[in-house]
Parts: structure tokens; C-alpha cells; sequence
């Protein structure tokens, strides 16, 4: 997504415009088609056309209700433990992260480890997750990530993959 | 600054595209004429904050169900008789966060669209919102009131 564009549209006026680019890059309709159609809703109030598969429904409803769920059996034991320091890696930019941009080469202190593994939705290459895998909840001191810059009284936690991590170098 | 101009009639607009979205994909098969409604009553009635209050609530009241509910969250869920169980869109791992009069807490989600549907629906938008995830982070005292955690005597925890 275009970084400016990311910035100027609203949560659901980006799920609005990335449902309907799925449904374009994948054949089911055309831009042309969406556009004279929202021509023709601003213009007046069309009836909605009829009919449809209710299994869709059902499947629908399926999903919201149960959901998809990434936890999986770890194939390996997790490489840090409570207490452990770490560094953030600062791995290639991409499309898809779970890394916020404020903990990149910044260390922290393992403060638990969520039990088994997960997955992410898809496998972001460079960025180094997708496969399932240790997932950890790290604090971090906000004076060390915003120096002079935040409240006082507050610790701030992060929930990251292992893949993000790395040990921290003493000092 | 034009690239981040809003158009007067973003809202009016935007309807009548996701109007015509729902329109095109019922005449298509993708979805039927009832998917929509389907949702947004799924939202309304059944995987939403109502959920939510009902968690506090019984935390409130039964110390026990409190201790579960931050120690094993999905397991004080199932406890639950909600639809969705231990389960739901979103929400197939929540963990609590449980305030004390010393320690409040502030969930933000900075990356992506994580959120604990079926305990509290769908995000307000401004939870998502750019300015929102790079304020909150660094300080409370940089979002709007009505953002931020309870303060002091607001606090309505036993």
C-alpha cells in the first residue's frame, strides 16, 4: 500500500478498498463495474438483487465463530526464557510485519513465554516469520525507547515473534 | 498536503461503494443477498462488548473466576455461555489484563488489525488510527481523554 495512502484513509476505508482490490486482482469483478455501480447507489437507492447460496452463510458464520487458530506444537524448545536480554532486529522493510518500527535495535527483557508456537498469515521473507514458531511478551524500559520523551511510571510490553530477536549483547 | 486531502463526502461515498460491492458479489454468487446482515447482526447480538462487560462483571463478583481469568483468560472464557466459546474470529488467544488501583493498563495494537472480537466487536476506527498508535506508546497524556486508561478515582475495579 502506497505509505501515503496509508496514512490518509481510515481503518474501514482500508478494509473497503482492500476487499474490493481482492475482489478485482482475482477476476470476480472489474474496477469499471465497481465504479458504475457506486455511480449508480450515489445517485439513487437501488434494490439490492436477490438470491445466493446460503451454505456461504453458514460458512461465514462458521468462521467468525470459531475462527482460524495460528497455535501450533513447537518443533523446537523457545531460544530465550524470562529474564533473558534481547535486541530487536532490524530486518528488511516489507508488505506484511509484526515488528513495530519503535522496538527495531532496541534491547528489552523477556518477561514470559507464551506457551507453543504460531503461525503468521503468510510468509514475509525477509522479515522472517510465517512458520510457526515462539512467540514472547518483552518489556522494555519507554525511557530507553523515547528518551525524554514519555511519561514517567509506565513500562511498556511487546508482544513478539522469536524470529525479531535476538540475545542481547553485554555490555 | 493533497495527498492527504479527505474528500467532503468520504462518508457518503464510501457507502454507496461498499453498497455497490455487496450488490456486485450478490449478482456474482460470492455472497447471498442475507451475508451482510448476517454479520452485522453476529456483531450486534452475539460477538461484541456486551460479551466483554459480562467477563468484567463476573470478575467483579467471583475472586476465583478474577484469578482464572488473568492466570488462563481462554479458560475463564469458556466458563462463559458465549456463542463463540473459547473460540472466535480474532479472538482464539486473548490474555487479560487485569488493572489494580496502583497499575492500569492500555492495550494498542500498532501494527495491524488484531482486536479481541468476539469480547468487544469491532474497532472504533480512531483505534486504528496512525496518530492514535504513535501517541499512545509513548505517553497517555498525548491522546484524548476519553482514550486513555482510568485515572485515580475513575477507577471502577473491586
Amino acid at each position: 500500500m502506497n505509505p501515503f495512502d496509508y496514512f490518509k484513509f481510515r481503518y474501514y476505508e482500508k478494509w473497503l478498498g482492500g476487499i474490493s482490490a481482492y475482489f478485482i486482482a482475482n477476476g470476480y469483478i472489474t474496477q469499471a463495474e465497481l465504479d458504475a455501480r457506486t455511480k449508480a447507489f450515489l445517485a439513487s437507492s437501488p434494490t439490492m438483487p436477490t438470491g445466493g447460496d446460503s451454505a456461504v452463510d453458514a460458512r461465514v458464520r462458521k468462521y467468525l465463530l470459531i475462527g482460524d487458530d495460528p497455535k501450533r506444537p513447537r518443533s523446537a524448545p523457545p531460544r530465550f526464557a524470562s529474564g533473558d536480554a534481547v535486541c530487536v532486529a532490524n530486518p528488511k522493510s516489507v508488505d506484511h510485519t509484526r515488528l513495530p518500527g519503535h522496538l527495531r535495535n532496541k534491547t528489552g527483557i523477556i518477561d514470559s513465554v507464551y506457551p507453543d508456537a504460531y503461525t503468521y498469515l503468510c510468509d514475509t521473507g525477509p522479515d522472517g516469520i510465517g512458520e510457526a514458531m515462539p512467540v514472547y511478551c518483552v518489556r522494555f524500559d519507554p525511557e530507553a525507547l523515547w528518551p525524554g520523551n514519555t511519561e514517567k511510571n509506565f513500562t511498556f510490553y511487546a508482544d513478539l515473534f522469536e524470529a525479531y530477536l535476538e540475545p542481547a549483547i553485554a555490555s | 498536503m493533497q495527498r492527504f486531502e479527505y474528500s467532503k463526502d468520504r462518508e457518503t461515498a464510501n457507502a454507496a461503494r461498499a453498497r455497490a460491492l455487496e450488490a456486485l458479489l450478490i449478482e456474482k454468487g460470492v455472497i447471498t443477498s442475507d451475508t451482510v446482515d448476517k454479520i452485522m447482526a453476529i456483531f450486534a447480538t452475539e460477538m461484541g462488548p456486551f460479551n466483554g462487560a459480562k467477563l468484567v462483571a463476573k470478575a467483579w463478583v467471583d475472586p476465583a473466576f478474577k484469578q482464572l481469568l488473568a492466570e488462563d483468560t481462554m479458560a475463564a472464557v469458556e466458563k462463559m455461555n458465549f456463542v463463540t466459546k473459547g473460540a472466535g474470529a480474532e479472538g482464539e488467544h486473548m490474555r487479560a489484563a487485569i488493572n489494580t488501583p496502583e497499575v492500569h493498563n492500555l492495550i494498542i495494537c500498532t501494527l495491524c488489525s488484531c482486536y479481541p472480537w468476539p469480547v468487544l466487536g469491532l474497532p472504533p476506527y480512531w483505534y486504528k488510527d496512525p496518530s492514535f498508535r504513535a501517541r499512545a506508546p509513548e505517553s497517555t497524556q498525548r491522546i484524548r481523554p476519553e482514550h486513555r486508561p482510568l485515572q485515580g478515582d475513575q477507577n471502577l475495579g473491586q
